[in-house]
């Protein structure tokens, strides 16, 4: 999971992953978007294939990336247990808090 | 470009008063027992919040409002 946070954890992923939200892009496509070097955004692509939040295809010389629906569901998964987790916790000391103050 | 709008929400009932509440999600010597580490927080709009979640884990964020003790 720490993998995939770190991923996410660049703004130009996060576009990246937008990008190939629901139509499987080109690298070459996807590097039109931005403002960088090819080899950065395959950097980049990289990073996202390997935390499991794209996937790649080849179609002769092209690569091809989508995004990995169930990637992302993994992140938000954890992310909504991270704050139940959390609420949990904040309810239980303010409880305590409350319980003991003097009236 | 599109833009992400993925949100979470939760909602909790917590049995204490808003005041309560509230001093839990700004003084950071509560806010330390509820949601990480190491918590450096400046409370209001535009403030930033930094927290060590654990090690190698840290959450960053900006305060867009601040209103005490109320429900939104």
């Amino acid at each position: 999971m720490d993998t995939a946070l770190n991923a996410l954890a660049e703004p130009r992923r996060r576009a990246i992953l937008n990008i190939v939200r629901d139509d499987e892009k080109a690298a070459g496509e996807i590097a039109a978007y931005f403002d960088v070097t090819r080899p950065a955004i395959s950097q980049h692509l990289k990073v996202l294939k390997d935390a499991g939040l794209v996937e790649e295809r080849r179609d002769g010389t092209r690569r091809l990336y989508k995004a990995r629906r169930d990637g992302l569901r993994e992140v938000r998964d954890y992310l909504e247990t991270f704050w139940t987790d959390r609420l949990l916790d904040l309810k239980r000391v303010a409880e305590q808090e409350e319980r003991s103050r003097p009236t | 470009m599109t833009t992400d709008t993925t949100r979470i929400e939760q909602p909790i009932k917590i049995d204490a008063r808003p005041e309560t509440v509230f001093s839990f999600l700004t003084d950071p010597a509560k806010l330390v027992m509820w949601q990480g580490q190491h918590v450096a927080v400046d409370v209001k709009p535009g403030g930033m919040h930094r927290i060590v979640v654990r090690e190698g884990m840290v959450m960053r964020g900006e305060y867009v409002e601040v209103t005490p003790s109320s429900r939104r």
